[in-house]
């Protein structure tokens, strides 16, 4: 004969806490923070590269940024440095022995490397934090692991939390990943440029973001034939003043 | 998404609901929502697999779905939507706030009962 305990727990409850109390320190810091989803590939730091420079004529800036493996995405913010002289740069490897200083004003990096983790998680941002002074900076992007999945479901206290899908990746993109235009409050339809060679029509994107979640914004992104950045569109604004705020 | 990783939590869970009976537990019925984004097969082979050696071998997984309902924001109807777009069959609108369907949580355990539990 069986008796019932009752138990009644979320099994997620621990994660969705530490993201909670992560929020709470941000905004006790009064840090505005922006997180960036997306496949691999889907535009995600190239995206961060252009749009840093007038998010940072208007606040302080720092940057969180999680791959698999490398510290490459930090050498293109140091490289970077040079368009980007009015801050204070500081490239921190935090999973390696090797240390690089940027000489000159730039914006403040941190590499996470997951070392085959799917996402960054709440203790990795910690650690990252630990490199940080919340006090020096206005805003904070956080650059996620590529994987437009598992991130979704890990929040870390974010602000405002960005789904950045290619016009290389399929128009039905939207459609196949509802959970991640669900949960996310903006989509950046990136490289519009090469739309017309993959045979996809970024409005058709964004109606199909829509049909899933009505309230996200959506905002286009490209480059011209010369090569410059079309500064990132859409809903009636820029990009940069979304994330501004 | 990390089945094996929801499924060492509801152990982790059941054990410690268990409490002094976690080798008479027979059962933990977990509720997936149907948008949680779990393969409940996946769940169940690694709840499988995890449980072997620890004092809930002898426990079954139990899947209770939750379908989804939400709620419209334009008139506060509740409704369980087909599939996307969601759209109110009251007003037609399609602001909307999930009200079930997202959730995982071990709702209850099945122990074994013994005479010293009463």
């Amino acid at each position: 004969m069986c008796g019932t305990i009752e138990v009644e727990q979320d099994v997620r409850a621990e994660n969705l806490h530490q993201s909670g109390h992560l929020r709470e320190h941000f905004a006790h810091h009064g840090v505005r923070v922006i997180g960036l989803l997306g496949s691999p590939g889907s535009g995600k730091t190239t995206l961060l590269e252009n749009i840093l420079p007038a998010l940072s004529k208007k606040m302080r800036v720092a940057v969180i940024e999680g791959d698999v493996a490398t510290e490459l995405n930090e050498i293109i913010f140091a490289l970077r440095e040079s368009a980007l002289t009015r801050f204070a740069l500081l490239i921190v490897h935090i999973c390696h022995v090797s240390a690089f200083q940027g000489g000159q004003l730039g914006v403040q990096a941190v590499q996470i490397n997951t070392d085959g983790a799917c996402h960054l998680d709440t203790a990795m941002v910690k650690k990252a934090l630990e490199e940080i002074d919340l006090d020096a900076i206005d805003l904070l992007i956080i650059e996620n692991v590529g994987n437009l999945v598992c991130p979704v479901g890990f929040p870390l206290g974010e602000t405002l939390r960005l789904a950045v899908i290619s016009a290389a990746e399929g128009e039905d993109k939207p459609l196949k990943y509802p959970s991640a235009v669900l949960h996310t409050d903006a989509m950046v339809v990136t490289k519009t440029d090469i739309a017309g060679f993959t045979r996809v029509d970024p409005g058709k994107m964004a109606e199909y973001a829509r049909q899933i979640n009505p309230d996200i914004q959506v905002f286009f992104s490209g480059f011209d034939k010369d090569g410059g950045w079309n500064g990132a569109a859409g809903d009636g604004q820029s990009l940069a003043d979304y994330l501004i705020g | 998404m990390h089945e094996a990783t929801l499924a060492a939590r509801m152990l982790q869970i059941a054990q410690a609901a268990a409490a002094d009976r976690q080798g008479r537990v027979r059962a933990v019925t977990a509720v997936i929502g149907d948008m949680a984004g779990v393969m409940t097969d996946s769940l169940v082979f690694a709840f499988d697999a995890l449980k072997k050696n620890t004092p809930l071998h002898g426990a079954q997984l139990k899947i209770e779905r939750q379908r989804v309902l939400v709620c419209c924001r334009g008139c506060g109807a509740e409704y369980a939507p087909p599939g996307f777009p969601f759209v109110c069959p009251q007003c037609g609108g399609r602001e909307f706030r999930i009200v079930r369907g997202e959730e995982i949580y071990v709702k209850n355990l099945e122990v074994e009962e013994d005479v010293r539990d009463h």
